[in-house]
């Protein structure tokens, strides 16, 4: 049973960027028809998203952004952050760690504990728990970074597949000792004997490119090299089955009462998915953002970029702060957990231009 | 059957439920509409579609869909 209670981490405040090039769905009408294009705004929910292929912009330079916007805005004390945990699979090479570029440019201190967790749609349930675990451990400070990117594929190119409902987007979550705040509590779940429902088989170890070129030619092998597939039929009965029940047990498990809470910021698959899930465990529709409609599934980033949607603009004075937020997908991982924060310490979503210029050149690494 | 087919209807009004047969296996309807499909029925007739009904072959018809109904009735 993967229960936790954690107390003394409270949360500091949550930010979260997109990058600063807008596509709207309605543009992909004459590519893929009018009829199918509004079917798919019924469906997902889906009217807009921001891309970062053109920019060049990564899943890190969008975190990086929203870390800075919260140690800038708190004039907070770098050297006190002991973890950067960067919950992404959006990775800026395959090797280092992201967390250790991350460390660098927001000049926190060598004493920093930096590293990966590459999960998915729960990376930043999975990230919470993992955050509140350290800062128990002996910890002053903990940076969370989830967010997620697109391929960084040629500018003008459409891919085939489903271009229209993945968003990127990134996010901070600043947590730190405070034994007066109050607990963080979930479940978190694995099922990895239905990894097949959401892979990216080619590219990998198992899979090499260079394996594929041999089997299937140089062509084809660019073709597949990284493509993702997902079973859409399959990922709609995990949805509603796995993740209703772990919120089930979760409710059960620590006597949940949904009017405790202003919202669940749930992750943002698919307003179809969200609607029925919200039905199945009778949460009220109204009290889950659907940030999806302007941002579209950006992965890793949707729980805390839904909790940023609804608190930063501060239309909603009279929050409590307690929220539940819930993540699923890709693994299979799920996890629903619970948090409580200061709603005037939630950032309005920001948008972000500038990529990161690592210094690697050709010239020099050939 | 008719309220069944008024259902689908208001779903995709674009296919003939009526006449059509491999509603899933030829395409004519997708994941998608079948969550949409299961949220209408779930309401119309009152009962709960088990996630494990929600299989393509479940789908494919409209006999198959109110074949699959009738056993949620119990």
């Amino acid at each position: 049973m993967s229960y936790f209670n954690l107390n003394n981490t409270k949360i500091v405040a949550v930010a979260a960027t997109v990058p600063d090039d807008v596509e709207y769905t309605t543009d992909y009408a004459k590519q893929f028809g009018e009829e199918h294009v509004q079917k798919f705004i019924t469906s997902t929910g889906v009217e807009r998203r921001f891309t970062a292929h053109r920019l060049g912009v990564t899943s890190s330079d969008l975190c990086a952004a929203a870390a800075e916007k919260i140690l800038t805005e708190f004039d907070y004390d770098r050297s006190k952050i002991d973890a950067l945990v960067f919950a992404s699979s959006s990775r800026d090479y395959l090797q280092p760690v992201t967390a250790c570029i991350l460390q660098d440019r927001l000049g926190l201190s060598d004493e920093c504990i930096c590293y990966d967790v590459p999960l998915g749609c729960s990376a930043y349930v999975y990230g919470l728990e993992i955050a509140a675990m350290h800062i128990n451990s002996g910890c002053r400070s903990v940076l969370l970074l989830a967010g997620s990117c697109g391929d960084q594929i040629p500018g003008e190119y459409v891919p085939p597949e489903i271009p229209m409902l993945f968003g990127s987007g990134g996010s901070a979550t600043l947590l730190e000792y405070d034994e007066s705040a109050p607990p963080i509590y979930g479940l978190l779940r694995s099922m990895g004997r239905d990894f097949k429902m959401l892979v990216s088989p080619y590219g990998g170890q198992r899979h090499p490119f260079w394996m594929v070129a041999n089997d299937l030619g140089l062509q084809r092998a660019l073709e597949l090299n990284n493509k993702f597939y997902m079973l859409g039929m399959d990922v709609m009965r995990f949805s509603l089955k796995e993740v209703v029940q772990m919120i089930k047990d979760f409710n059960a498990r620590f006597q949940i009462d949904y009017n405790d809470f202003d919202i669940m910021a749930c992750h943002q698959a698919n307003k179809l998915i969200i609607s029925n899930l919200a039905r199945k465990i009778k949460f009220p529709i109204e009290r889950i953002p659907l940030s999806i409609v302007n941002y579209g599934n950006t992965g890793c980033a949707s729980v805390p970029l839904a909790i940023c949607d609804y608190y930063g603009k501060g239309e909603n004075p009279k929050s409590s702060g307690k929220i539940l937020t819930c993540g699923f997908g890709i693994g299979l991982s799920l996890g629903i957990v619970g948090i409580t924060l200061d709603p005037s310490s939630c950032f309005e979503v920001f948008r972000v231009r500038d990529r990161y210029d690592d210094g690697i050149s050709y010239d020099e690494y050939n | 059957m008719e309220q069944l087919y008024n259902i689908l209807e208001a779903v995709r009004p674009d296919v003939d439920f009526r006449n059509t047969e491999g509603l899933v296996s030829d395409s004519y309807i997708d994941s998608f509409d079948i969550v949409t499909i299961i949220s209408y029925i779930e309401n119309a007739y009152d009962i709960e579609i088990p996630v494990e009904a929600m299989v393509p072959e479940n789908f494919d018809s409209a006999k198959s869909i109110m074949k699959m109904i009738e056993e949620a009735k119990g």
